[in-house]
């Protein structure tokens, strides 16, 4: 399976990239994370993937750790076992396994395991065969664990409290959880149910654990609807399901159309379940999301492209109908295979206009994930300093705060990280020479697609509008 | 320039100046960090960090594979036709396809059906089985919501799992009925469709369609459950509604009337009240004329009888002649409310009289009278008016023993007070600053003098029976008290041998320190007595018992001091202060009758000890509230102002007062009873065993 993984990688280049697009989300409730980003920084053009190869030091073994002699080496290989392992691009990354089990075919003693590249997000953890490790490398467990590594998921847990390198993503945001059911339900997460899903055009490697229905936990593969999300076990039932359905386009109401590109708001109470059926999906591509709190309270807006097949998803971002703490957006989503098309960044841009005409400040719900921050950093980077580009004198970030709509926090935060607050005087000063700017601007890329703010048709969410109308 | 700087917030209003010249900047060589801080910074801490592979053309953060769907294009038909319109949705609820059959058959639907068709693959179509199972499930979904809502369930019980469990509300009547309303298929198709459908239902326990199914319970913390509800309390509070009908405005117009009605009822009460404070000042008016009329020249009676006539046709109320300068009682008001309502009385404004609801809304309460003081508080009594000092009128009124020296070292030893009742009471010093002279308590010095009795009477304390009537007095004791009692009856009975039985004694009773026994002090106090008390009353009880000293004819002021050993020991006298200041019950169990009763030879002893005060007026015993003054001035009192007997005399207690006294707690009986008195407080079942009470045993019953 692994090589059939490394075929597909290879075989297909990596959509175009002109900027990344992805990222992240949450989901209903009180879900927490937006996530995103793009997965390339700056400008850079990426070329296809699978002929890059990898600049990293191939034998960079764990640090700390000593392999033992090849000849002592033991198979099965036990759980928590580092060692180098190849990844997609035929270079070997140190990893750690994580879980093993039977493999399908190759005898009785065959076994797949489950690794996670120590470079990489997890999301790049995938079931890989024993022919892809190199052997030479293997560090055991420590401390080694006397028993047969491949039991229950008990023994993992306690053997992982061993490992250190991958507690980053690990424990925030669920305090609402029993701690014990999150340490099972980390340990479940930690491999993904779910390892691929056919959605529309495209067959989407998953990049985490999604908490699907029971029924649908054991499936490798789940085929989506491309229009109302619904999810099949088999390709078959979702080609029947798509005979039915006459709706092309997401149930909500389009607020924006500009080419081929349309956003859709849809009312999370109204649209429940392709709004559930949202969040399952999102979850799958989206590390700190939770699934906790019904969609109820939150308006999707998705993002499609159109053409004569209908409106096809290509990400989204919900928020909160009424934020308390002035989120304008919870999670954000572009799918994996419409990333690096400046979508994510569009939809960064949507959720800015649409704080412009509610009067609002907006920010993004935290914490961001590796892709989100990126992706804002960006945004905010590339709004900010445009606006310094054509300013003069002074400004103040209250000032800039109106004019962009973000968060006053957020400004600080981004001129500090370009290190353009200074001091001249003992005052603060934004330190904006021109060259400088053009810097940074070259740094964080296109614009992406951009938002035509004339061609939103939008008026706030307004409570008590919605309430009379359930009132009949 | 300075080189103490520190992060500064930065200020988001206030302008930044642009700098477009890097030279200009503050050098920050050298300089500790000025990271702006902002509120964001620890969560941007905790976001993941980038891992990004590097290529040769640059980094980026990989991705796991996506690959094209081939069929694609076939799959999915290029029907859409493309409006130039925004999409809308209808009627505002969303988009709902009523046409849609929302199940889909699942891998058992499709077995089950596969084998119900056999050979006859058109026998149910699938469209037409997801039709019938999507009818049942919808129908009996809305079934199951009907009966609840009858039964009053509230909506978080229709989405429980057990309401959507239920497939009991939709009779198979009912649902064969529907199905053949709603699609068309032969009898024994549909009700196989049933029959199946509801043996599914119940293997699953749940509804076939997600939509249907139970909503995650808020309370359920299981994370792999998802989709909960969001409890109305964790709701935004910006989206509570409040209504605003005409259901609240008619409330709060009702409000409105009841106020005012409110404020016209208290207009009345004004209008009356002046009425009669106008009537008042009439009265007042009538009988100063008339007085004037009587008692002025009659050549002023003109004058006199013009002012008072005008001041009766005056349209004003007006104060009494001569009252009127009295300031104002009622200062204008800024009550808004009021202000209304004075708005309305445009009448009486044009008066120029002050607003009737004003009057009374600024008036000043009532002066609180001046609360009257404790009648009967110990108030200092000036020492030197009373001329106390040797010599002085009182000193000799009360026949006070001398003052020695000796025993007071720091002069001023007198504190005389008022008590209760005018009863001037002497304190030995004065309480809590002062060293106590502990006089012990009568019982103490009956005893004592009862042992010197029976030491004189051949020891025979045993023959002395439980005789006086004063035998509920032991149980007050406790076992502390009948310890005690027994060992001083043991320290009593060897008195005679030796000296050394005596100390005997006082050893024994130091080890029974802090036991209840002092209750004997004073039989009511209740364990209040302090484990000082106590080995001082032994002490003084032992040494009593061996009373080579003792002589009956010298005058008490010339007797040796028993407690010669106790003076001038403050910090004992301040705790036994302390703890016989908080109870209370003493003054309770100390009638001045009784204290008056009490002129028995231990009172004597007590008096004539050095040192000791006197007391003075009858009953002051009781106001000295259980301080050892009270003991100190009760027996003495003797002497008291009442003057009664002499305090050196022994005057036999009149035999009335012997019950009284024994059921007070305190003895008072002529010597020669003291050891009956004494015995008479232990149980009578304790005569024997007190006669088994070698010297210095512990008396342990």
């Amino acid at each position: 399976m692994a090589d059939r993984r490394r075929a597909v990688s290879k075989g297909h280049s990596p959509p175009p990239v002109d900027d990344g697009g992805l990222k992240v989300t949450q989901g209903a409730g009180k879900g927490k994370r937006v996530m995103g980003g793009k997965p390339q920084q700056g400008d850079v053009q990426m070329a296809d993937a699978g002929q890059q190869q990898a600049a990293l030091p191939p034998n960079a073994a764990p640090s700390g750790r000593i392999p033992i002699p090849r000849s002592q080496v033991r198979l099965p290989l036990e759980v928590a076992t580092h060692l180098e392992c190849r990844w997609r691009d035929d270079k070997y990354y140190p990893a750690r396994i994580i879980e093993r089990r039977k493999a399908d075919e190759g005898g009785p003693d065959a076994y797949e395991y489950y690794v996670h590249y120590r470079k990489f997000n997890r999301r790049m953890d995938e079931w890989v065969e024993l022919s892809n490790f190199n052997l030479d490398t293997v560090c055991p467990p420590e401390p080694p664990e006397p028993g047969e590594g491949g039991g229950g998921g008990r023994t993992r847990n306690q053997r992982r409290k061993v490992d250190d390198d991958h507690s980053e993503e690990e424990g925030e945001g669920h305090e609402d959880f029993d701690p014990q059911q999150l340490r099972e339900h980390e340990e479940f997460t930690k491999v993904k149910n779910i390892e691929r899903i056919e959605l529309g055009r495209f067959e989407m490697e998953t990049w985490y654990y999604s908490p699907f229905p029971p029924e649908y936990r054991e499936c490798k593969k789940l085929y989506f609807c491309e229009y109302d999300l619904h999810f099949f076990k088999q390709r078959h039932q979702m080609l029947r399901h798509l005979r039915k359905v006459k709706l092309l386009h997401p149930p909500g109401t389009e607020i924006y159309r500009n080419g081929n590109i349309s956003m859709f708001e849809v009312d999370g109470r109204k649209g429940k379940s392709f709004c559930q059926n949202l969040c399952y999906l999102a979850k799958l591509f989206l590390d700190h999301k939770t699934l906790y709190y019904d969609v109820d309270l939150f308006l999707f807006y998705v993002m499609c492209e159109c053409d004569e097949r209908g409106a096809h998803v290509v990400g989204y971002f919900s928020k909160e109908k009424a934020s308390e703490e002035g989120f304008n957006l919870a999670c954000i989503l572009t799918l994996p295979a419409y990333q690096r098309r400046g979508y994510g960044k569009f939809l960064i841009s949507f959720s800015y206009e649409l704080s412009k005409i509610e009067g609002k400040v907006g920010t993004p719900e935290r914490p961001l994930s590796d892709l989100g921050l990126v992706s804002y950093r960006s945004h905010w980077t590339r709004v900010l300093l445009n606006i310094l580009k054509a300013s003069e004198g002074s400004i103040s970030i209250k000032d800039l705060s109106d004019m962009t709509m973000f968060k006053t926090d957020d400004i600080i935060s981004t001129l500090q990280h370009l290190n353009m607050i200074q001091y001249c005087k003992g005052q603060h000063v934004i330190c904006a020479a021109p060259h400088v700017i053009e810097d940074h601007l070259r740094k964080c890329g296109s614009l992406g697609l951009e938002v035509d703010p004339t061609k939103i048709v939008w008026c706030p969410f307004d409570a008590r509008a919605d309430y009379q109308i359930v009132r009949g | 320039m300075s080189r103490a700087f520190r992060a500064r917030p930065l200020d988001v209003t206030r302008p930044l100046e642009l700098i477009l010249d890097l030279d200009l900047l503050d050098s920050t060589e050298g300089l500790p960090a000025r990271d702006v801080v902002h509120n964001h910074a620890a969560l941007d801490a905790e976001n993941e960090k980038p891992k990004m592979i590097q290529h040769a053309t640059g980094k980026e953060i990989p991705i796991p594979g996506i690959i094209r769907i081939p069929t694609y294009g076939t799959d999915y038909l290029p029907v859409r036709r493309e409006r130039n319109t925004y999409i809308r949705p209808k009627g505002g609820v969303g988009y709902e396809d009523p046409i849609l059959v929302e199940y889909d058959l699942d891998a058992e639907d499709e077995a089950w059906l596969k084998k119900y068709n056999g050979n006859e693959p058109e026998r149910l179509s699938e469209e037409k089985f997801e039709m019938m199972l999507w009818r049942l499930e919808t129908s009996n979904a809305a079934a199951t919501d009907r009966v609840l809502t009858i039964s009053g369930a509230t909506p978080a019980e229709k989405v429980s799992v057990a309401a959507c469990a239920i497939t009991d509300h939709m009779p198979r009547e009912e649902a064969l009925q529907m199905l053949e309303e709603t699609c068309s298929a032969r009898d024994t198709i549909r009700a196989d469709v049933y029959n199946y459908w509801l043996a599914r239902r119940k293997a699953l326990g749940r509804p076939l369609m997600r939509r249907l199914m139970a909503v995650t319970p808020v309370n359920d913390n299981n994370p792999y459950n998802v989709f909960r509800p969001r409890e109305r309390v964790h709701r935004p509070a910006t989206r509570r509604r409040r209504e605003n009908n005409s259901d609240s405005l008619e409330k709060l117009r009702m409000i409105r009337e009841n106020v005012l009605k409110g404020l016209d009822i208290l207009e009345c009460l004004v209008k009356r009240e002046r009425k009669k404070r106008d009537l008042v000042y009439v009265e007042t008016d009538m009988q100063q004329l008339q007085i004037k009329q009587r008692h002025e020249p009659r050549a002023m009676q003109e004058q006199i009888e013009a002012e008072y006539a005008a001041a009766a046709r005056s349209k004003n109320p007006k104060r009494p002649i001569g009252f009127d300068r009295l300031p104002e009682a009622a200062p204008p008001t800024t009550n808004m409310l009021l202000d209304f309502k004075a708005k309305k009385n445009k009448k009486r404004k044009k008066f120029g009289e002050v607003p009737l609801l004003h009057a009374v809304s600024h008036l000043q309460p009532p002066p609180v009278g001046q609360q009257p003081g404790l009648p009967f508080t110990a108030q200092p009594v000036e020492l030197a008016a009373l001329s106390l000092h040797d010599g002085g009128d009182l000193g000799q009124h009360l026949k006070l023993p001398p003052r020695q020296q000796a025993a007071a070292p720091d002069g001023g030893v007198w504190a005389p007070r008022i008590g209760r009742g005018a009863r001037l009471i002497v304190d030995r010093c004065r309480p809590l600053d002062r060293f106590w002279h502990e006089p012990g308590t009568p019982e103490q010095q009956q005893e004592g003098a009862a042992a010197a009795a029976a030491a004189a009477a051949g020891g025979d304390a045993a023959a002395a029976p439980a005789s006086s009537g004063g035998g509920g007095k032991a149980d007050k004791g406790g076992p502390g008290g009948k310890q005690q009692q027994q060992k001083k009856a043991a320290g009593a009975a060897a008195a005679p041998a030796t000296a050394d039985v005596g100390e005997d004694g006082i050893k024994v009773e130091r080890q029974q320190q802090g036991s209840p026994a002092a209750q004997q002090r004073n039989g009511s106090e209740g364990g209040a007595a302090t484990p000082d008390g106590t080995s001082q009353q032994q002490q003084q009880t032992g040494k009593e018992g061996s009373g080579p000293s003792w002589s009956w004819d010298k005058p008490l002021w010339e007797q040796p001091n028993p407690y010669s050993q106790w003076l001038n020991k403050p910090d004992l006298a301040q705790a036994a202060l302390t703890r016989l200041a908080s109870t209370p019950a003493a003054v309770a169990a100390n009638p001045p009758t009784t204290v008056l009763k009490n002129r028995s030879p231990a009172a004597a002893l007590l008096a004539g000890s050095p040192g000791i005060a006197s007391a003075a007026t009858p009953g002051a015993a009781a106001a000295a509230a259980g301080t050892p003054a009270t003991t100190a001035a009760s027996r003495p009192a003797a002497a008291g102002a009442g003057g009664a007997a002499g305090g050196a005399g022994r005057p036999p207690l009149p035999a009335a007062a012997a019950p009284a006294a024994a059921a007070a707690g305190q003895k008072a009986t002529p010597g020669t009873a003291g050891s009956a008195r004494r015995d008479s407080r232990r149980p009578p079942k304790t005569a024997a065993q007190k006669s088994n009470l070698g010297p210095g045993t512990n008396g342990s019953t």
